[in-house]
């Protein structure tokens, strides 16, 4: 399941150049005992001026179209899914994850800033305690947060400038 | 401003005109009771004996450096030591010898002592600073804006006049065009002017919640939106002027077509601005700020419309936590709702405001009048 984060980073990578935070996402179906990607992308904020348009978002209306088209039950295949991102899923994308009832997710490095996982108890804020969803980290790691870094030291070129703090 | 003279420990009641009133949901540590730690207390035996034992006391036991800053030293014959749980263990005597006291002070200060409760923490509202001088004497420093959040008082009667408004129509998208889904409205508040307003799509994508929905609603008003091809409905049946009028006029491209013609044609809306500042271009904005005009200017006012910045969003439901998280990466400003919500993260399981390490927190009010639902959920 790990060498799907290679294609999460390619996700993120192209983003990357169209000036999005290079967070790349792919949603892995695990169905017949095929491992197959059914949702792939990456953040796309800047690009629809809306702020909740994170990588795992796209996936999840891809994965829409994808149960339309082949006429299956979305909770059964989000119940067979593996999210593998490259970042930590924030506080929004954690908890959408854990109402969708995916199977687990994979992430690359930690995010201290919004994550779900280090910030608040997600699980017990969407009242999902049973049948916990397991949320692990630390897969190319370091590479992930490279990345982030190398974006943050360019600009990002729709924020407003940030109050200078008193 | 009027509110101002009035009592600011206890909660404005409403007059009988304005039947709405919105209630900040402040942070918990402005809503509980100040902390309080047990120190060491010493009777004097008589008020001379303060100023040489204060002397080497403010040296060798200053209050800063027990994290007590907030108190004062003495209350009449009454002096405080030390916290203690510091001493972890050790007889007073002998702590009060190592933190470098003299015998003779050590010697008056021993006679009649005692352990004593005190708020641990600073209080931050007129109403945590008269609980916590039953305790132990406090210093104050009242922060104005708080505690108008708190009484209610920052909202004068026409505030709250335009909360009844919106909230009425609010309910009336709710109960007669969306059939009692939760519905919200997104305001710029220099203007009151409608900006965007959406209803719950769930039945279309399970992430469509009500909140969702409209800030990408905000964003067609930006010139971008991403479930164009999801929701079209809402912006169809447009006869050809208001087509043409909605291509010209991106402004109003975040409020769907039936709940423009409710605006439009109920006369108890008419009065209602409605549209979004059209975004500036960037040169503009880069004058501006040049010629800093905007030093007192908040960021939507400054740059224009980016994302919810400066925007105020009124919800039927309170928000879930992937939709408040989400009004927090769009920076509104304040988050209005009606009807708390058992999956609720405004106040219900938790105040996602009151989590410090986020780069944005919004304010929180919820508003009653209407039963507007039985909804319970936000969705």
């Amino acid at each position: 399941m790990e060498l799907f984060m290679i294609e999460a980073f390619a996700e993120a990578k192209r983003v990357l150049a169209a000036g999005e935070v290079p967070v790349g996402c792919v949603f892995v179906l695990d169905y017949d005992d095929k491992l197959q990607v059914i949702a792939r992308a990456g953040n796309d904020v800047n690009g629809t001026k809306n702020a909740t348009r994170h990588a795992e978002f796209l996936c999840i209306d891809q994965v829409m179209v994808f149960c339309k088209r082949k006429n299956l039950k979305e909770s059964d295949i989000l119940s067979k899914v593996t999210v593998v991102v490259t970042v930590e899923p924030c506080i929004m994308c954690s908890a959408a994850l854990h109402e969708l009832g995916v199977k687990e997710v994979l992430y690359g490095c930690a995010n201290d800033r919004f994550g779900g996982k280090t910030l608040v108890d997600v699980s017990y804020v969407t009242n999902k305690t049973h049948d916990k969803l397991h949320v692990n980290g630390g897969i190319y790691a370091d590479e992930a947060m490279t990345l982030l870094k190398d974006f943050y030291k360019g600009e990002n070129p729709s924020a407003p400038i940030t109050k200078t703090k008193r | 401003m009027e509110q101002e003279t009035t009592e600011p420990a206890k909660r404005i009641k409403l007059s009988a005109t304005s039947e709405c009133y919105a209630n900040a949901i402040l942070t918990d540590e402005y809503m509980q009771e100040l902390p309080r730690a047990v120190v060491y207390l010493s009777e004097l035996e008589n008020k001379r004996q303060i100023s040489c034992v204060m002397q080497e006391l403010s040296k060798m036991l200053p209050l800063e450096k027990m994290g007590l800053q907030h108190l004062k030293r003495v209350r009449q014959q009454d002096i405080l030591l030390c916290k203690v749980i510091d001493l972890s263990g050790q007889p007073i005597r002998e702590y009060l010898t190592t933190v470098g006291l003299s015998e003779k002070i050590i010697h008056i200060l021993c006679k009649n002592l005692r352990e004593q409760e005190v708020p641990s923490t600073a209080p931050l509202l007129r109403w945590q600073y008269e609980n916590a001088q039953k305790y132990w004497p406090c210093k104050f420093h009242p922060d104005k804006y708080i505690e108008s959040l708190h009484s209610g008082s920052i909202f004068n009667e026409k505030d709250r006049t335009f909360h009844a408004k919106i909230i009425e129509i609010l309910f009336e998208i709710f109960s007669k065009l969306e059939a009692n889904k939760p519905c919200g409205i997104c305001i710029d508040p220099r203007n009151n002017a409608i900006v965007a307003a959406a209803s719950s799509r769930i039945t279309i994508n399970p992430v469509m919640h009500c909140p969702m929905v409209l800030v990408d609603y905000v964003a067609r008003t930006q010139g971008g939106g991403a479930w164009q091809k999801e929701l079209t409905q809402e912006f169809g049946n447009l006869d050809g002027d208001s087509y043409k009028e909605m291509e010209e006029n991106s402004i109003l491209s975040g409020i769907p077509t039936s709940y423009l013609e409710l605006l439009r044609n109920d006369k108890r809306f008419t009065d209602v601005q409605i549209g979004a500042e059209p975004i500036r271009c960037k040169t503009t904005v880069e004058e501006m700020v040049q010629n800093q005009q905007s030093s007192n200017m908040d960021n939507l006012a400054k740059y224009g419309p980016y994302l919810c910045t400066g925007y105020d969003l009124y919800l039927s439901q309170e928000p879930c936590l992937m939709c408040a998280m989400a009004l927090v990466h769009s920076r509104a400003r304040r988050v209005y709702f009606l009807n708390r919500s058992s999956n609720g993260a405004l106040v219900t399981r938790l105040k996602l405001h009151s989590v410090k390490e986020l780069n944005h927190h919004y304010e929180v009010f919820e508003c009653k009048k209407h039963d507007c639902s039985n909804n319970t959920k936000c969705s």
